[in-house]
């Protein structure tokens, strides 16, 4: 079936805003999260009059593109140790941040489980379908990680 | 912090993120259109192979920290049969002599949407000029596996050679209006190894040179066609197997046989058209 680019730009459109949202919280850093959905984008483009959901597929691809990119670039890099402790408050550069920060203490793929978790809202049977893990894992990093990121910095 | 809440930060903190979203569409849709255009110039002449195939080596023209699929071979095929050793004529010095900056930096000029000259040899005969128009050097014949499948149909060719015992991949195709030297150049990263889009001539050329990719890599419009060369520094793999994805093919040398300069040269010539 032949993609009609505009519905693809349509899509695109619609969804952009929330896989940057996504892409921020895995990459901590605008710039890269902005690369990583035109990357994220460019994969679906390729695919996009064979897939039946494409929002889903967007999603995984960018996690699954994160993570890729992530291993191939450190696979030495360790989360950071010690993150001070702050209270949050409002809703600006201070929150950002913040958030940032205690996400930086996850590994990678831990960071993609608490977005999947917490801000796509998926269950931890979607969530380890999407990462290639068991459901227990899932859970299991989603404990460690909340448990982390708030005796680190959110509290 | 209990699970709820953390939805709740997560989303505050991510909804404060600024959004470029035409940007964003903008990338994607150039980025794709790269990404088609490599896919057929590799795989996409493989037909019902798919996609996945991509010339079985690294995949190339990835812009910016993309994903460039290296497969390990599950033998390593050697070198085909030489039969073409390119010898050195006056042709090729003046092919590969450097361009100059000065002509580089010219401003678009004029570019024809349909092919304003006959493609007139076919692969065959464009392998033998090859032969002419390439260095020196130890030069196989088409690979006929069927992971590199040449093609001969109309206003198309492709074909997969080993060049010093490296891939070689070259192809033409008729220019798409949606897949400009422009719209390549603007999904490219400068700093992944990729030129930006330069006229030279009636001719348009954009560039890739990727150490760590193992390819340098040329794509010229010209004549209302598009023209890849791509030299690879590993040896092609011999089965599709795309769960091998992110593991390196062997090289075969340093760098890839032929250099940017060249590539540009042999894309450039008119030496397939009437």
């Amino acid at each position: 079936m032949a993609m009609r680019e505009s519905e693809f730009e349509e899509f695109a459109r619609a969804r952009a805003p929330q896989l940057l949202r996504s892409a921020w919280l895995l990459c901590g850093d605008r710039h890269l999260a902005e690369d990583l959905v035109q990357e994220t984008l460019a994969k679906v483009y390729v695919r996009f009059a064979r897939l039946d959901n494409p929002a889903a597929y967007a999603q995984t691809t960018l996690v699954r593109t994160f993570l890729s990119l992530r291993r191939r670039r450190s696979s030495s890099e360790q989360p950071y140790a010690d993150l001070p402790d702050r209270a949050v408050e409002g809703d600006g550069p201070e929150l950002r941040l913040l958030v940032g920060e205690a996400l930086s203490a996850l590994t990678p793929t831990d960071r993609a489980v608490v977005v999947l978790r917490y801000l796509e809202d998926l269950s931890a049977d979607e969530v380890a379908a999407r990462l290639g893990l068991s459901a227990g894992a899932v859970r299991n990093r989603s404990m460690r990680a909340l448990a982390r990121m708030r005796e680190r910095s959110l509290s | 912090v209990n699970e709820q809440e953390m939805s709740t930060l997560l989303a505050r903190a991510a909804d404060a993120v600024p959004v470029d979203v035409e940007s964003l569409v903008a990338g994607g849709v150039a980025r794709g259109r790269a990404a088609r255009r490599r896919r057929r110039a590799g795989a996409g002449v493989a037909g019902a192979l798919g996609v996945a195939a991509v010339v079985g080596a690294a995949v190339v023209l990835v812009p910016h920290g993309g994903s460039s699929v290296v497969v390990e071979p599950a033998g390593q095929p050697g070198v085909a049969g030489s039969t073409a050793s390119a010898s050195a004529g006056s042709s090729r010095s003046a092919l590969t002599k450097p361009i100059p900056s000065s002509v580089l930096d010219e401003p678009h000029a004029t570019y024809p949407a349909a092919p304003d000259a006959a493609l007139t040899l076919h692969n065959e005969a464009i392998h033998a000029a090859l032969a002419q128009l390439l260095p020196a050097g130890t030069m196989g014949p088409i690979l006929t596996d069927e992971q590199y499948p040449a093609r001969d149909q109309g206003n198309h060719r492709a074909q997969f050679f080993l060049y010093d015992g490296a891939l070689v991949t070259f192809i033409i195709d008729p220019a798409k209006g949606s897949e400009t030297c422009e719209s390549f150049a603007a999904a490219a990263d400068p700093a992944a190894g990729y030129s930006s889009c330069r006229t030279v001539g009636d001719t348009q050329v954009m560039t890739e040179s990727q150490p760590r990719a193992g390819l340098n890599a040329a794509m010229v419009w010209h004549h209302g066609y598009e023209i890849t060369v791509i030299s690879y520094d590993n040896a092609p793999a011999t089965t599709r197997n795309p769960a091998l994805d992110g593991k390196k093919l062997k090289t075969v040398s340093d760098t890839p046989p032929l250099d940017v300069p060249t590539l540009v040269a042999v894309a450039s010539s008119d030496a397939w058209f009437e």
